[in-house]
């Protein structure tokens, strides 16, 4: 039997880049707290501090409702009409001390501007300015009817390390890939 | 009054208002993917329980895991809260976070950093 879909490739591509799991699908709030639990429990059982298992935790958190939300490949699963975006998310760990979350989907041209133009600006803010930028639109900022806050990558720089890493690849449809690399140390 | 309580559930806290004994508890993890669906029935029962002209409230917060769109209803909650505390009533908070988690020690002055009412931040042992 012959085919193009080369699983083994995939296996080497994740074991080699030491990802430790990742998951393509409709990202539902159901597989959401599955990754969550299944991540929680690997790193406390790795004696990973709880303080980075919180900061991992949330990194994955905000990375999935943005996918749920923005994704512009969506599916409905239930009956009640609500469109759950499609996307890709993992984990893994990419040196000794360094956790890397990550994820991929597609996103109109519209969004890909709005996002990127809100990373560059997060990216150059030093610590103490993006502290401040997100104390301020958590007390000014208003929440939309479906529970957008608008802090999602204010939080996600927070409690990264590095800057945050991001591409975007424009697609033959006119829509754009979009993926996020964050890092979070182990140990202050 | 009844008292209103929503059950925890995996991504959701158990939020407990009791009229009787003036209590609001909140415990448990809260990453819902709309966290206005989870918190704005409690800001009903707020004012409905903030209509008696002078009321007293002991509020007892404990999370482990909040995410953004949680932590903007909390903001807003603590908002809501003063002013009824400027408008007489009397307000008491204890904010437990986990033990050792200087993120979440910051979170919490972050959040109470407007208000005037009585709190403590308190550390939490499992």
């Amino acid at each position: 039997m012959s085919s193009y879909f080369d699983v083994h490739a995939i296996y080497r591509l994740m074991h080699d880049n030491h990802i430790q799991f990742s998951y393509k699908g409709p990202i539902t709030q159901e597989v959401l707290i599955s990754l969550g639990e299944t991540i929680k429990e690997k790193l406390h059982r790795d004696d990973c501090d709880a303080k980075v298992v919180r900061r991992v935790f949330s990194v994955l958190v905000e990375a999935a409702h943005n996918i749920l939300k923005y994704s512009t490949e969506k599916t409905y699963l239930d009956e009640s009409n609500k469109a759950t975006g499609i996307g890709l998310i993992g984990i893994g760990k990419t040196e000794a001390n360094l956790f890397l979350v990550f994820s991929g989907n597609i996103v109109s041209p519209e969004e890909a501007k709005a996002v990127e133009e809100k990373l560059v600006y997060i990216n150059n803010l030093s610590r103490e300015d993006l502290n401040k930028n997100y104390q301020q639109q958590l007390k000014q900022g208003t929440i939309t009817a479906d529970g957008s806050a608008g802090l999602g990558l204010f939080e996600v720089a927070r409690k990264s390390d590095r800057p945050m890493e991001y591409c975007f690849s424009p697609l033959e449809d006119g829509n754009v890939f979009f993926e996020l690399k964050i890092y979070v140390k182990v140990e202050d | 009054m009844e008292n209103f309580v929503i059950p925890q559930t995996k991504y959701t806290p158990q939020i407990e208002l009791s009229f009787r004994d003036r209590f609001l508890r909140i415990i448990g993890d809260s990453y819902p993917e709309n966290a206005m669906e989870v918190y704005q029935p409690l800001i009903t029962k707020l004012e409905k329980y903030f209509s008696d002209p002078v009321q007293e409230l002991q509020i007892e917060l404990n999370f482990d895991f909040v995410s953004t769109s949680s932590k903007k209803m909390l903001t807003d909650i603590i908002g809501i809260l003063q002013t009824y505390h400027e408008s007489g009533h009397k307000i008491e908070l204890v904010w437990y976070f986990p033990d050792g988690d200087e993120d979440w020690q910051e979170q919490c002055e972050m959040f109470l950093e407007d208000a005037s009412f009585n709190y403590r931040i308190t550390p939490f042992k499992d």
